[in-house]
């Protein structure tokens, strides 16, 4: 169980460690498309930023700290050591290598391809080698939870699996899915390409492939946040998950419904006809039923909670939870974070709609509400809930935990609403210079600077975080209790074979999947799409040119 | 629900519910993509049902909403970085190009390097940069009479 823990902290360790620069260049980026003046005022910077912060909140703060998550919820909620110790440190070795690679070419400037890298735009081959290391690694993780997961069937015949490692491991059947697009982008297009074996590069099919990965991944970064939502979050609340199946279900739709919807991020895409890109769109409208299935489900739990803690009338158990929790201020600030973003979702996937603010920041805003608040807040709470069972060391302070996590909630508001509306003004994401001289410009200065002052926020909040963690780690270590998962308010005895693995639903998936992409990706085989790529391995060096 | 112990028996109920969710789910997402959208998007009366699937395959291209008469399409160049604009210059001959830069030389120096402000140096440029600005200066998307004067004389290749 020790050699468990440690593991799972390495993990979260490197994660929180990529977090803090990548906040601190967020927040350069921002003062950068304000009308103030910014340090490095360089448009060239700019981008390899983007590149940088995309890269390491997306790919490794996010692999990083699910792979710390799936081994700590292993061990505890199976109660018995992770198995194939030896594979996972390998695994985290590997991923570690990754990312050191992808960081330094990035950094040496002969990567600025956006975290997207969508060809024609081409980098250094190194930086692709970096990714697909990460990338890869994760996959001995994925291998690693589903063994564990059947090998503990295997010794508990007819035994229904705990809820934390059932969804854990569809946290890892939906991470290798979401990832075969990426790697088949990177080995059959653009690998290729960047070591000189073919001439072209097929931009389309490129994109295609890494729809796969692009929708379906932001489900892969959820997925920690509502395991705690349901196994976690009750128990902090003092009380019992209100449906052990509506967990189940909600991770078995999540698994089968975030995978044949990426097309709606290509809405504009030439290479696509309008009956797939309508069909994936309306695929996506599923993907809302789970979550809406959760948001029911946590605030039925939340209400038990506060009724045996002798909340009285309607709403009289709201104020009657420990509020003083971190873990229930959290899930609170993250489904108001989760409601604003995905109201902002259902017009960013809607067909028609999309083409109002299709690659304006509004896009950027809306990610950043649900990734980068809703999941993460949960990603902070999970780590102050296990980082003392963990270490064996408490938190110092909660009421410095709860800080943190309004700093949070209020720095992403903030800067995530005027965003929005610079979007739907028709702000473009991802450009570095605004000539804010410019009268149709001129009117998004002011909602640039408020946002300015919301990365701010967002930057003292990500340093106290790091703040609190290394001063419990530096404290004394005391007797703490061993994490505990919520019980349902009736256990599960027995349960469906269908609900307590995942045959059926990586069939069904299959079939989705063919349906949904078969068409879409086949069709290269026959169209040529291939053009010249356009190579950024070289920086041009130079001050601004504002 | 315990009897259920098969997960892709058929006769068991999940197995059954999903199946069937999946299947209504596909020929509903189906008709409404490539019939319905297809065919009412932009409302052409002359598409009928396997043209409507063509147009959500995205087999046959969009005609658009109108066919209003297409104004002359103004831009800056003609060239287009496709790949067989690029297997042109390629293939082009190094030795005849020397002969003919022979002519440049006069104003852009011998070597290339320009003494004039007036005049840009020509050393250093890749051969697909030189043929746009000449090919743009033959087409007078470029004007500068000295220069357009002497791309008229030269062929594309």
């Amino acid at each position: 169980m020790q050699n468990s823990s440690r593991l799972a902290l390495y993990h979260y360790w490197v994660a929180f460690a990529v977090f803090l620069p990548a906040v601190v260049l967020g927040a350069w980026q921002m003062l950068m498309r304000s009308p103030l003046p910014a340090p490095l005022d360089d448009p060239n910077a700019y981008y390899t930023s983007v590149t940088l912060h995309g890269t390491a909140m997306a790919y490794v703060v996010t692999t990083f700290f699910a792979m710390g998550f799936g081994y700590a919820v292993t061990a505890t909620s199976l109660g018995r050591p992770v198995r194939g110790m030896t594979a996972a440190w390998i695994g985290f070795v590997i991923c570690l290598i990754g990312t050191l690679m992808a960081v330094v070419i990035v950094l040496s400037g002969r990567a600025t391809v956006l975290y997207t890298f969508y060809p024609p735009l081409l980098g250094s081959a190194w930086y692709y080698f970096g990714t697909l290391l990460l990338v890869g690694g994760s996959m001995i993780w994925v291998a690693l939870m589903i063994y564990n997961m059947a090998a503990w069937k295997r010794d508990n015949p007819n035994q229904p699996v705990p809820l934390p490692m059932f969804a854990i491991t569809a946290t890892a059947l939906l991470w290798a899915w979401t990832a075969s697009g990426v790697i088949l982008e990177l080995l059959g297009v653009i690998l290729p390409r960047a070591l000189g074996l073919t001439t072209q590069i097929d931009a389309g099919l490129a994109r295609t492939l890494f729809s796969v990965t692009l929708h379906a991944i932001v489900y892969f970064w959820l997925m920690p946040a509502y395991i705690a939502f349901y196994t976690l979050v009750p128990q902090a609340a003092g009380g019992r998950l209100y449906s052990d199946t509506m967990g189940r279900l909600t991770f078995i739709m999540f698994l089968v419904f975030s995978l044949p919807v990426g097309m709606h991020h290509l809405f504009a895409d030439p290479e696509h006809g309008s009956g797939f890109k309508f069909l994936q769109s309306f695929f996506t409208f599923f993907v809302a039923l789970p979550t809406l299935l959760t948001v029911f489900s946590i605030c039925a739990s939340l209400e038990i909670a506060g009724r045996v803690r002798g909340g009285r009338g309607l709403l009289g158990w709201i104020p009657a939870l420990p509020w003083k929790e971190p873990m229930v201020l959290a899930v609170a600030l993250s489904l108001v974070m989760l409601g604003f973003g995905g109201f902002g979702g259902l017009i960013n996937m809607s067909y028609a709609m999309n083409s109002m603010i299709h690659n304006t920041s509004w896009v950027t805003a809306h990610f950043h509400l649900i990734f980068g608040g809703a999941v993460v807040i949960m990603y902070f709470a999970i780590a102050y809930e296990m980082w003392p069972r963990i270490t064996g060391k408490p938190l110092r302070s909660k009421a410095l935990a709860r800080w943190q996590l309004w700093l949070w909630f209020w720095g992403m508001m903030i800067t995530a609403i005027p965003w929005h509306i610079t979007g739907l003004m028709g702000e473009p994401r991802r450009v570095a210079i605004f000539d804010y001289s410019d009268p149709f410009v001129a009117r998004m200065g002011p909602l640039a600077i408020i946002s300015v002052i919301g990365g701010l926020i967002l930057l003292v909040s990500a340093i106290l975080l790091i703040v609190i963690l290394v001063r419990s780690q530096l404290g004394e270590r005391q007797l703490s209790t061993p994490l505990r998962y919520a019980l349902a308010v009736n256990p599960p005895k027995h349960v469906p074979a269908s609900l307590n693995g995942f045959a059926l639903w990586n069939a069904i998936l299959l079939v989705l999947m063919v349906a949904a992409y078969g068409y879409p990706i086949g069709q290269f085989l026959i169209l040529k799409s291939s053009v010249p790529a356009y190579e950024v391995t070289r920086q041009i060096t130079g001050a601004g040119v504002r | 629900m315990a009897r259920d112990q098969g997960a892709l028996k058929l006769d068991n109920p999940w197995p059954r519910i999903g199946w069937a969710s999946l299947a209504g789910l596909i020929v509903i997402s189906a008709v409404l993509g490539f019939v319905v959208l297809s065919r009412y998007q932009q409302n052409d009366q002359a598409l009928d049902i396997w043209g409507a699937i063509c147009r959500g395959l995205g087999i046959t291209a969009d005609r658009g909403p109108a066919a209003e008469p297409k104004p002359p399409l103004r831009t800056p160049t003609q060239i287009a970085w496709t790949s067989s604009t690029l297997d042109q210059i390629a293939a082009g001959n190094a030795q005849r190009g020397a002969f003919i830069a022979l002519n440049c030389a006069a104003c852009h120096g011998e070597s290339g390097v320009s003494s004039s402000s007036l005049i840009p140096t020509l050393a250093g440029m890749d051969a697909a940069a030189m043929f746009k600005q000449l090919d743009d200066y033959r087409s007078g998307k470029r004007l500068w009479g000295v220069m357009g004067a002497m791309a008229k004389a030269l062929s594309v290749r």
